[in-house]
């Protein structure tokens, strides 16, 4: 490589970058900063750069790579999915199936989107790819109660894992929102310590509106950890990084197709990797 | 968050001494602020870049008047030049063609694309007296023919019927032709959702256009996107020629700078707005209500 000096061009070329990432202003100011400390009229060579930078936002997202722990003591495991709409809430509730399924637990999912055209035999599909039975009302009905009698099912079967569907919502609808609040609400009725992860899932092209999603759904519905799907496209998904600075919260696993084998765990190194323009 | 621009351009400008006309120094200080205020609103940033130098040409040397102060006078400048270059008027679906006039819809996994569909069937048909018929070509998404013809059923739209096994582009060649048989004036075509690395499904979506030679295609995109709406809309446009784009849930507190983005990269209009689930949760784009939730207003 040929070094060069580091010179306050090539930090703005890094801030465009993760700007580029969707990082936010604040963020990618941040981490440039860090790249920048005590190197700045260094000579460093360019691809050294890139890996600096690349090691700047793993150290950021390192504390929330978390795997997602099923807790044996909890039967059924209650898993609520939540997010606004087409983020990919049961795509992914049908991989996760899929998933625990094939490390050899009994699985239940339970169609809680009564609202959506077709949500049902949506995840009806979902249920056969994975080997899943799955619990359904007809559309129309009550989320919540639905919730209550699946999670009755789940408990007399003896299932190992409950997988709870909801519908699509936008934050800022206050009336989705309560009926959010109610599904745990009725979920709590039947087991106190339910729901044992309440998932958020984010699609992977948005923007900075993310905060506000973690910020709201995380006060209606206490969500326990984070979901990115859609990284197969282009879009890096580098509001993580601004998520994992203000929240702390876990981000268990990434979607990357539509297949039934598309998830893999979160994985800071490569993440970040990808973010500053490596491989 | 308006209101942080304009104070914060205020506090910028409004403490030198009034002047005839903004300098360079005055306007390239505010433009700092407006750049981060479009990047906080999710505008990619090279339409950031080629917006603000707009503005900075508009902004050097134009007379602040008495009325007003320097800060509110470029935060002026900033949204008029947004709206203009979100397009001034409404640009409705056009359905200036021989009947039945194909509308191929396309876009990202999730977008909006099947709701869409249905909502903008049902205007044309209630609104403008227009017989509709819609078919789904989404072979792959779990249930998502079932899904159109549900929302077929919702908002009395005819469906194309299901046959199972036919690929896209057969699907779209025999809607086109129970279209023409049943004398309907448009036939709507939902595809199914695709990221623009996926080469297979892109040239799919290609050969489809190429049979079909739609009227309108629309790109459904979704207004929370990020800095991935240029990519998102190049891609498209490049591949298949969009002709506007609906954009869906504005009804979301997102901040919508995606539709600054796609408008710029592409000049092809912003024609619909998804405003909801339901089915007729779908207005006209107006470019002033959007540069204001940009800028925060
Ligand atoms: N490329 C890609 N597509 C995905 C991924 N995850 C989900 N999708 C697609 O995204 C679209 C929406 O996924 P859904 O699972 O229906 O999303 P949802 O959040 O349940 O949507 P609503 O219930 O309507 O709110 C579908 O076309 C999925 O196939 C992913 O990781 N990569
Ligand atoms: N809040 C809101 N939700 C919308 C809007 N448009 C669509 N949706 C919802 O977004 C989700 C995805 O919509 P679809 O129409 O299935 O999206 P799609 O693009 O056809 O998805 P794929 O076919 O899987 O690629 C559904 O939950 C819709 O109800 C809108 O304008 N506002
Ligand atoms: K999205
Ligand atoms: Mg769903
Ligand atoms: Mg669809």
């Amino acid at each position: 490589f040929t070094k060069r000096k580091l010179d306050q061009d090539t930090l703005d070329g890094l801030e465009d970058v993760l700007v580029q990432a969707d990082l936010g202003i604040d963020v990618a100011t941040r981490i440039v900063e860090a790249v920048g400390r005590n190197r700045v009229g260094k000579d460093i060579a360019p691809e050294e750069v890139k890996a600096i930078l690349a090691r700047e936002v793993e150290r950021a997202l390192v504390p929330v790579a978390t795997p997602l722990v099923l807790d044996e003591a909890r039967k059924p495991f209650v898993i609520l999915m939540v997010g606004v709409n087409g983020a990919g809430k049961t795509t992914t509730i049908g991989k996760l199936a899929a998933k625990f399924r094939a490390d050899g637990r009994s699985v239940m999912l339970a169609a809680g989107d009564t609202f959506r055209a077709a949500a049902i035999d949506q995840l009806r599909v979902w249920g056969e790819r994975a080997g899943a039975p799955v619990v359904t009302r007809p559309q129309g009905s009550d989320a919540a109660s639905l919730a209550y009698d699946a999670l009755t099912q789940a408990r007399q079967e003896g299932r190992d894992v409950l997988l709870i569907d909801t519908a699509g919502r936008l934050q800022n609808r206050n009336e989705l929102m309560a009926e959010l609040e109610k599904v745990v609400r009725v979920i709590r009725k039947v087991d106190a310590s339910a729901p044992h992860a309440v998932l958020l899932v984010l699609d992977a092209t948005v923007g900075q509106n993310a905060i506000s999603q973690v910020e709201i759904f995380g006060k209606v519905a206490g969500i326990t950890g984070l979901v990115m799907t859609k990284l197969d496209g282009t879009a890096r998904g580098g509001i993580l990084v601004a998520l994992a600075a203000r929240f702390g919260l876990p981000i268990h696993f990434i979607g990357v197709g539509e297949g039934v084998d598309d998830l893999e765990p979160f994985a800071a190194a490569d993440f970040a990797r990808a973010i500053a323009g490596l491989d | 968050m308006f209101d942080g621009l304009s104070e914060k351009l205020s506090g910028i400008l409004d403490k030198l001494t009034r002047r005839g006309a903004l300098t360079e120094e005055d306007v390239n200080a505010a433009l700092r602020e407006v750049r981060r205020a479009l990047i906080e609103a999710d505008v990619a940033l090279e339409v950031v870049r080629s917006f603000t130098d707009k503005v900075r040409s508009r902004a050097v040397g134009a007379e602040v008047v008495k009325s007003v102060t320097p800060g509110q006078m470029v935060v002026k400048i900033v949204h008029d030049t947004l709206v203009e270059t979100l397009g001034s008027d409404a640009d409705p679906i056009n359905l200036d063609a021989v009947p039945p006039v194909p509308i191929l819809m396309v876009g990202l996994q999730g977008s909006g694309k099947t709701t869409s569909t249905a909502k903008i069937a049902r205007r044309l048909q209630d609104r403008q007296g227009r017989k509709v018929l819609m078919a789904s070509l989404d072979t792959r998404r779990p249930a998502a023919m079932e899904q159109l013809s549900v929302l077929g059923q919702q908002v009395g739209v005819a469906t194309l019927p299901i046959v199972a096994g036919q690929n896209a582009v057969q699907i779209a060649r025999r809607a086109l032709e129970a279209a023409r048989l049943g004398g309907f004036d448009v036939v709507m075509l939902d595809t199914a959702g695709r990221t623009t690395v996926d080469e297979a499904l892109m040239t799919e979506v290609a050969e489809v256009k190429a049979q079909t030679q739609p009227h309108e295609v629309l790109l459904v995109a979704d207004a929370l996107t990020g800095q991935d709406a240029v990519n998102t809309a190049r891609a498209f446009d490049g591949r298949v020629g969009v002709t506007g784009i609906v954009l869906t849930r504005v009804d979301g507190d997102g901040r919508g700078g995606a539709a600054l983005s796609m408008r710029a990269v592409t000049g092809k209009p912003i024609k619909l707005v998804g405003t909801g689930e339901k089915m007729d949760a779908l207005d006209e784009f107006h470019p002033a209500r959007i540069a204001n939730r940009i800028l925060g207003m």
